[in-house]
């Protein structure tokens, strides 16, 4: 119930309407900002026009496979988390859903609060993801900073000449 | 019904067949012996004709005898007087009977006086010329290279052809009345082989007898089976009469004419009704034979063969006990209806095997889908009492309620998770163990009350080869059914034993035991005492085991307590797991 995944925006698919509108109250209350859709082209579709997070897809949508819908959904950065949830559990399905890129995959029937946990756990990742490029960032400017400082110091005291530095 | 046909018609092939080899044979030993005795019988008789002919020959050198050595011939052939003609050689003279040419000759071979008559001697004729022309060609010399003008005592007979007709003539020297000589000459007498000849011949003979010229009689003649050349032959003409010939040849030793007689064939008529007698016993012996041979096959096979067909009809479209072949006798037929039996029980129990697991794995299916469709609202429900047990103003009432539903739910998901888990195939994945492991492995999972005693003697040998999870799983549903059927209390054993490279695990409780009804359904799927569970239990580990190779019994006594029995292999066969390919 904390308040600070406000900002944060999920995206659940699934053509069952009462797991929509149940997982969209619950996780409301989590504080996540939830968006939800009925079938695989409105899932694309809402991706176009909002930026998500994190996607929760189920393997069977009326229209075309929950796997097919990873690879369409508009990329966002640093990476958007995907967990595909089914109620057909089978080899396959589970070697389709990593090459499709999926992150996690969850068993249904589940219980709520091991949703809950993937959810959480997904965006830890996609947050320690988006340090590690801020942080590699930051080194890189540092990095170039100094190394463009050497150059420059070199450059001078080269070009002087005999003139030192008192 | 074709067999039959075949049958009959196999006999009768062969009942033909056989009647016309014998038949055959028959009538090429039999007939042709008659033939020959046929033969034999005409060529005596040839000879006989032979005899009589040569009988006239001597006949007419007999008259030749009365006239040659006489002192008044004698006289004749010197002087050649009329006198001696008109006494002897006139018409209506003493000249003897069927004489029909005399010729009397000089020392030198002339003639010095010849003379003609007709058949009954009654008038004179001209000797023709041709025998003229026959006496100074052939006859004289012959006559001189047998010594007719120089032995007194010598005589000839012999046969020749003149333009009038074959004849025979016979010839002696010319002597004194006391038979003394000088030789004056010859005297030789010729007689037409005429009619009137053959007549005479064919009575004293007491034989049908016709002469022929040997030329048209050689050419005429196509065949003839039996002869001894040069003078008799044998040729049958018909079936009814045969020809023997005697072929007369002339001083030159050339045939010159053929006596011939027909005879009825008697012996050899004799001899095709004996065949065709012989022939009708032997078709009716083998025809007999084969209606014997073939109601006897028909009594022992074909009929009860048929029997037997109808019989398979008519127990296919029955059911019940009626549903029975039945064929006296103790032979092949009547064990191919006993065969035939059991294989009626084998597919009566097999189709109602087939029929009950049919209707489980319809059962099965509509399962799986029940689940399925069961899955998202179990989850939508989940989530809901998720929501609701989470909100900061709900009662402790409320929550205990919303507790009871989440239990609902978790069991609601355990059902369809068995079920799920029974119409999926069996999957192994294969690891070591060893029976003293995977039984304390299997107990650590099962909640043992304490008034429970479980006592476990399996050892650490001998190493295992199995899908450990799987049969753990098995062991575990083992040990809580009979920690289940206790709740008084009591003791659970557990042994192993290895035997002919399998081991055998032995749960036995001291538990309630089951009737011999639940007994019989203990391993069907969807049954179960319980009022909690599905009844998948047992069918899965049944499953399981044999999935491994290995089998799982049951002995149970009601109020004594239940034995369950696992054999499983040491090591099983990758493709007994055949259900892997999914």
């Amino acid at each position: 119930m904390s308040s600070n995944n406000g900002n944060t925006a999920l995206l659940v698919v699934d053509d069952d309407a009462t797991i929509r509108e149940t997982l969209r109250a619950v996780l409301e209350r989590e504080g996540y900002c939830v968006e939800t859709a009925k079938d695989g082209s409105e899932a694309i579709e809402k991706s176009n026009v909002k930026l998500f997070e994190l996607a929760l897809v189920d393997m069977r949508l009326p229209d075309m496979m929950g796997t097919d819908v990873l690879g369409r959904l508009r990329q966002t950065t640093p990476k958007m988390r995907k967990i595909i949830l089914t109620g057909y559990p089978s080899m396959n399905n589970a070697i389709d859903s990593v090459n499709e890129g999926a992150d996690c995959y969850i068993l249904k029937p589940v219980d709520t609060e091991v949703v809950i946990a993937s959810i959480k756990e997904q965006l830890q990742r996609r947050a320690e993801e988006a340090e590690y490029s801020v942080k590699k960032v930051t080194e890189y400017i540092v990095t170039r900073g100094m190394e463009l400082d050497r150059k420059y110091d070199s450059n001078h005291s080269q070009a002087p000449g005999p003139s030192s530095p008192s | 019904m074709k067999l039959r046909t075949r049958t009959v018609t196999i006999f009768a092939a062969t009942t033909i067949l056989l009647v016309l080899i014998l038949n055959e044979s028959f009538s090429s030993i039999i007939l042709v012996s008659y033939a020959k005795i046929e033969a034999n019988e005409v060529v005596q008789t040839v000879n006989q004709i032979q005899g009589a002919f040569q009988g006239q020959l001597s006949s007419l050198n007999t008259k030749v005898s009365n006239w040659a050595p006489w002192n008044d011939t004698y006289t004749f052939v010197q002087n050649n007087n009329t006198a001696y003609i008109a006494d002897n050689l006139a018409a209506n003279s003493t000249a003897p009977f069927g004489v029909n040419i005399m010729v009397f000759l000089n020392s030198t071979g002339g003639i010095v006086y010849d003379v003609g008559y007709n058949l009954t001697a009654t008038s004179l004729m001209t000797v023709p010329n041709d025998f003229i022309s026959l006496i100074h060609g052939d006859i004289v010399p012959y006559l001189v290279s047998n010594d007719i003008f120089r032995n007194i005592s010598s005589s000839v007979t012999g046969v020749a052809l003149i333009k009038e007709g074959p004849l025979i003539f016979a010839a002696q020297p010319v002597l004194t009345s006391e038979g003394t000589g000088p030789i004056e000459g010859a005297v030789v007498f010729a007689q037409y082989v005429d009619a009137s000849f053959i007549e005479g011949l064919s009575q004293s003979l007491h034989l049908p007898l016709g002469m022929a010229l040997y030329d048209s009689w050689n050419s005429s003649l196509n065949s003839s089976y039996a002869f001894t050349p040069p003078s008799t032959y044998v040729h049958p003409l018909n079936g009814m009469s045969i020809s023997g010939y005697y072929v007369v040849s002339d001083i030159h030793r050339d045939p010159v004419f053929v006596l011939e007689t027909t005879m009825p064939r008697t012996v050899y008529e004799q001899g095709v009704v004996t065949l065709n007698y012989l022939d009708l016993s032997v078709a009716t012996a083998c025809i007999v034979f084969a209606l014997c041979m073939f109601f006897l096959v028909e009594r022992t096979m074909l009929s009860r063969l048929h029997r037997l067909a109808t019989e398979v009809v008519r127990a296919g479209s029955q059911s019940g006990s009626s549903r029975m072949v039945s064929i006296s006798g103790n032979d092949e037929i009547s064990s191919l209806a006993t065969s035939i039996n059991e294989m009626i029980g084998e597919i009566d129990s097999k189709t109602l095997q087939l029929r009950k697991s049919e209707r489980f794995s319809a059962i099965g299916e509509l399962a799986t889908m029940v689940a399925h469709d069961l899955r998202n609202p179990l989850q939508a429900i989940a989530n809901a009492e998720f929501f609701l047990k989470q909100s900061p103003n709900s009662s402790d009432k409320e929550k205990e309620i919303l507790n009871i539903v989440d239990s609902a739910v978790k069991y609601s998901n355990k059902i369809v998770s068995d079920l799920l888990d029974y119409s999926k195939e069996v999957r192994l994945e294969p690891g070591f163990t060893n029976p003293r492991s995977l039984v304390s492995q299997s107990l650590s999972m099962v909640q043992v009350p304490s008034s429970v005693k479980v006592i476990d003697e399996s050892p650490d040998k001998p190493k295992l080869r199995l899908d450990v999870d799987k049969i753990r799983r098995v062991f575990t549903n083992l040990v809580s059914n009979a920690v289940d059927a206790m709740p008084q209390g009591g003791s659970l054993l557990i042994k192993t034993s290895e035997l002919d490279h399998k081991v055998a695990f032995e749960f036995t409780d001291t538990g309630t035991g089951m009737t011999k009804e639940v007994l019989g359904k203990a391993f069907t799927p969807l049954f179960t005492t319980k009022a909690k569970g599905m009844g998948f239990g047992l069918s899965i580990c049944k499953r399981i085991v044999e999935a491994h190779g290995g089998s799982i019994s049951v002995e149970s006594s009601q109020g004594k307590g239940t034995t369950f029995r696992v054999s499983l292999p040491l090591d099983f066969e990758d493709s007994k797991g055949g259900e892997e390919n999914s």
